[in-house]
């Protein structure tokens, strides 16, 4: 019985762990590309996470969940910033296809965790 | 007759509206240099010529002894052994350029009214050239640096005064010139003035964003990236290319126009070429 | 209603059974040259796009490349692989034009004092 119970419970919790595993490679996959210079670069511009050497151009990326509590509209602004600002500095990531659309989704859903 | 005037006066609006804007270049330069002056409120003016060293204090210390032994130097003796060296029918730069080609860089890239066209220090040595029967040097580092290198050091501490005289020709190629500094270009939509003007003095990773105001008094620079001296005009190209942009053609009419614009910008201070810089 | 949609189904249905009919029924030539003519005209329209941008002074630095990797690919004939490249080379130079005439109307927006 006490193993029937284990059991279950690894079968129940088994695809929580595997979900939040997949979750946590997408996010190491967002951070890889926003850290690459020749994908996201944001470090040239934005302090964020452990990122070595960052650049002060823009705003240190953090409680971005607060700031953007819908993922959306973080999603926007880094695929094109000039919508919200046409003087910007940023380069319009997902509008001028710097960024994959896969990659993009990456990259965000990695930003709004920090 | 109200509708009569009420149709004059909607063209007279439309006119001020299709109008050209003519160019003004000595206007911009008050706005461009109290731009300059508000953003660096610490900086003497005649400082803008060195670029960030003009307000980095690490990397001035660094660019000081940089500067004891000038990585430039064997490069404009270089040149000077050019500039000097007639060529095979005899003649020589000195019999192309006035005053011998001495103390004249302060001048350039100037207007000339028969072709009606910008004409860069860079170009003026090359069409020396060819009208004594020499080939051309390529653009943008090596012979072609050096003598203008040289050329530059006969200025040193001359106040540049770039002239866009009132000849429309002269007029459409500032403004030419100014279009293309202030257009976002490339994949990554970056002008020039979007690091260079409202970026300036910001970091990029290690990088510090040198102010456009002052850049074209120290060209030709050695540049520690290029290891080698290399003109203005291949620094827009490298530019160009990190924002992917594919760049002009060096001394194409867009980048001679944009070295007029670029140039005019820092009428008022001092010559201090070859620098170096990052 | 119902009726009408289940008439709709019906002769999607057999829409499609009669497209996999006559491609099975062997018209090779529709089948193996289309897509030949196809990555070509593709690959014509990719090269116009880039003219342009080029002729406006607009062209991006990485067009070029994209269109040499497009041709390599078709020459190992992976037409597939050709096809996206092409077709984001295209996109590329697009994008690019509408920026040239972006850039035409609203450049003095980073002259200072404006």
């Amino acid at each position: 019985m006490k193993k029937l119970i284990q059991l279950t419970t690894m079968a129940l919790l088994l695809p929580v762990g595997l979900s939040s595993a997949l979750a946590n490679d997408r996010l190491a996959e967002g951070k890889e590309i926003s850290f690459d210079r020749k994908k996201g670069n944001c470090l040239a511009c934005h302090v964020m996470d452990d990122g070595q050497l960052p650049g002060y151009l823009g705003p240190p990326l953090m409680m971005m969940e607060a700031r953007y509590p819908d993922r959306e509209k973080l999603k926007a602004q880094i695929a094109d910033p000039t919508i919200r600002n046409p003087a910007t500095s940023m380069p319009p990531y997902g509008k001028h296809r710097m960024l994959t659309e896969d990659e993009l989704d990456k990259v965000v859903d990695y930003v709004h965790s920090l | 007759m109200k509708a009569i005037t009420y149709l004059s006066l909607a063209l007279l609006g439309a006119g001020a509206f299709a109008a050209p804007t003519y160019a003004d270049p000595k206007a911009d330069n008050e706005v461009m240099h109290e731009f300059f002056k508000k953003r660096f409120p610490n900086v003497e003016f005649a400082e803008f010529s060195n670029g960030v060293y003009a307000f980095d204090e690490n990397a001035r210390e660094q660019w000081l002894e940089i500067e004891d032994f000038p990585p430039y130097e064997d490069a404009v003796e270089h040149g000077q052994t050019l500039f000097e060296t007639p060529f095979a029918n005899g003649k020589s730069y000195a019999d192309c350029f006035e005053n011998g080609g001495l103390n004249i860089r302060q001048g350039y890239p100037k207007f000339d009214a028969d072709s009606g066209q910008v004409v860069t220090l860079e170009l003026a040595i090359n069409e020396c050239r060819t009208a004594n029967g020499e080939e051309a040097l390529p653009y943008g580092r090596g012979d072609i640096a050096a003598i203008s290198a040289y050329m530059a050091t006969t200025s040193a501490g001359e106040i540049i005064n770039v002239v866009v005289p009132s000849d429309p020709k002269a007029l459409a190629a500032y403004e030419a010139g100014k279009k293309l500094f202030y257009e976002r270009r490339g994949q990554l939509n970056m002008a020039c003035a979007t690091c260079h003007v409202h970026s300036a003095g910001g970091q990029i990773r290690a990088d510090i964003l040198s102010p456009a105001l002052g850049h074209t008094t120290h060209f030709p620079a050695y540049r520690f990236a290029v290891e080698d001296l290399v003109t203005i005009q291949h620094r827009y190209a490298g530019c160009n290319k990190q924002v992917r942009a594919k760049p002009f053609e060096l001394q194409s009419e867009e980048y001679r126009n944009l070295e007029y614009y670029h140039a005019h910008m820092s009428n008022g201070l001092p010559v201090n070429g070859p620098g170096s810089r990052k | 209603m119902a009726n009408y949609k289940s008439n709709k189904l019906i002769a999607l249905l057999f829409t499609a059974l009669f497209i996999t009919a006559c491609s099975e029924s062997g018209n090779d030539a529709a089948v193996s040259a289309d897509p030949e003519a196809a990555l070509k005209q593709l690959m014509h329209e990719a090269k116009e796009a880039q003219a342009h941008a080029h002729q406006l002074g607009f062209e991006w630095s990485n067009t070029q490349s994209i269109l040499d990797e497009g041709q390599a690919a078709q020459k190992a004939g992976d037409h597939a692989k050709a096809h996206a490249l092409y077709q984001e080379a295209k996109h590329q130079s697009v994008l690019a034009v509408e920026q040239a005439n972006y850039a035409n109307e609203h450049w003095q927006l980073l002259v200072p004092g404006k």
